[in-house]
């Protein structure tokens, strides 16, 4: 979808909405939202949007490959739905996902 | 006193959209309010006679004491009609089907000319879940307050230079605070428990600041309602995830028609919200959403539009010209119907044409 800039801001965010949320989407919806003191403090904040968008940067330098790895892990961690942040119905802190992905890696 | 409460209490009564069979209090009319009210008919484009049409024929079944003048508006005329604007100015009351905007070539449209000319400042939308109607979200029931006069829809454009265009947003203190003013009003008399602010002031900090300025003023005022913010593009995204958290919202025009649309399209569609345009001495009621959209050519010819939004729109203005006995009436029959899930047509997964739908809502009658 291609849109002027108002209407993109509020469609990306309504379309990263019904897909999982603002907490997974790569790209960069609602990028001005850094939450709030609560989720600093705990630190559960949501690192799988991040996560991806550092694989989208990897293949923008052409380092496929390891954009293809960092990929696979987050997707496996999200599938096997052990360490999930509070947004996408879990508990887990910002570190144990990353752990989960670190384990994943190949 | 007890006649300046009579009001208040039937709105009051009215706030939810599934009501009871029986009223806990009776509505004590003074003589001669059952005088047949006069309402001007605008079947309009599109399926817009056909929807009308629908709301003809269940008014004459209930011998509801309203009569219609009718008159042929289409989108593609210049003005609307002065005869047409002076019988809107008679009676005070309008039911519309949809008037088509033509994009671009200089038309205006004759939808907005309409709330323009008679001060509709206000387009209110009631997106709710149906029973009978499952979607993805339960506990749907969201009243949408939209500015309706000016913000990003003044129709002030200009090319500065060829292949540059600047485009005025305009909003005024004047028209931020009424809408606020309404909104509040409105959350008070229906028993509403939260308004929501719904800009986008961090960008447009002057445009959107005094919106967000006035809402706040106006909240000071009813500290019983709890009053919160929201910035439109999370608004778009917790409508579509979370949309249970939000009440009543007040918004500019443009944030407005998109979060109407967005709430209707999640609490079951535009083919069944209702809504209308109220100003302080006029009141047209239509399609809740999206009431531009006059349909397709395919579904004129078919004959299947959906006639519940309008038939709800036309219930809530039976209550504006307070026949809330009529209103609960036509409104049980349509939920009836919309329970049995027997008659629907396709925005609603099934294959009923719109006559269909209009004689199973008169055999629901009561």
């Amino acid at each position: 979808m291609v849109t002027p800039n108002l209407y993109g801001n509020l469609v990306a965010n309504t379309a990263a909405g019904i897909a999982g949320g603002t907490g997974v989407m790569p790209g960069g919806a609602s990028a001005g939202n850094v939450g709030n003191d609560k989720l600093v403090e705990q630190k559960k904040a949501n690192p799988v949007a991040l996560l991806l968008s550092s694989a989208m940067m990897l293949r923008h330098l052409q380092f496929p490959s390891f954009a293809d790895r960092l990929e696979n892990a987050v997707e496996q961690v999200i599938k096997e739905g052990k360490y999930r942040t509070r947004d996408l119905g879990g508990q887990s802190t910002t570190q144990e996902v990353v752990d989960a992905v670190l384990a994943a890696l190949d | 006193m007890a006649r300046r409460s009579v009001p208040v209490l039937k709105q009051l009564l009215s706030n939810s959209p599934i009501l009871n069979q029986t009223r806990s209090v009776t509505y004590m009319p003074r003589p001669g309010d059952g005088a047949p009210r006069a309402v001007t008919l605008i079947p309009g484009d599109g399926i817009g006679p056909l929807v009308t049409g629908a709301v003809e024929q269940v008014m004459e079944a209930m011998h509801a004491p309203i009569y219609f003048e009718r008159y042929d508006v289409h989108g593609d005329m210049k003005r609307v009609p002065e005869e047409v604007m002076d019988s809107i100015r008679k009676n005070k009351v309008c039911l519309k089907g949809g008037l088509a905007t033509p994009m671009g070539g200089g038309i205006n449209s004759l939808n907005m000319q309409l709330r323009k000319e008679l001060d509709l400042y206000a387009s209110l939308v009631n997106c709710f879940n149906l029973p009978g109607l499952p979607t993805r979200h339960e506990n749907v029931d969201i009243v949408v307050i939209r500015e309706n006069t000016e913000g990003e829809y003044s129709g002030l454009e200009h090319e500065v230079v060829p292949g540059v265009v600047e485009s005025l947003k305009v909003i005024t203190k004047f028209c931020s605070e009424r809408i606020a003013q309404y909104a509040f009003e409105y959350a008070y008399l229906n028993n509403r428990k939260k308004v929501t602010a719904v800009h986008k002031a961090n960008i447009m900090k002057l445009a959107d600041g005094l919106f967000l300025e006035s809402c706040r003023e106006v909240a000071t005022k009813y500290p019983g309602i709890q009053y919160n913010e929201i910035i439109v593009d999370n608004c778009c995204m917790q409508l579509v995830s979370k949309p249970e958290q939000f009440d009543v919202m007040v918004t500019p025009n443009l944030y407005g028609n998109l979060v109407a649309n967005t709430a209707a399209g999640i609490a079951g569609g535009t083919g069944v919200m209702p809504g209308g345009n109220v100003g302080a001495d006029h009141a047209i009621f239509e399609q809740g959403a999206s009431a531009g959209n006059v349909g397709n050519d395919k579904l004129v010819e078919q004959k299947k539009a959906n006639p519940v939004a309008l038939l709800l729109s036309s219930a809530m203005m039976l209550r504006h010209l307070q026949f809330p006995s009529f209103a609960d009436r036509l409104e049980n029959a349509v939920e009836q119907v919309i329970k049995e899930g027997k008659y629907r047509t396709r925005d609603l997964g099934g294959h009923s044409t719109t006559q269909e739908v209009v004689d199973a809502v008169l055999a629901a009658l009561d």
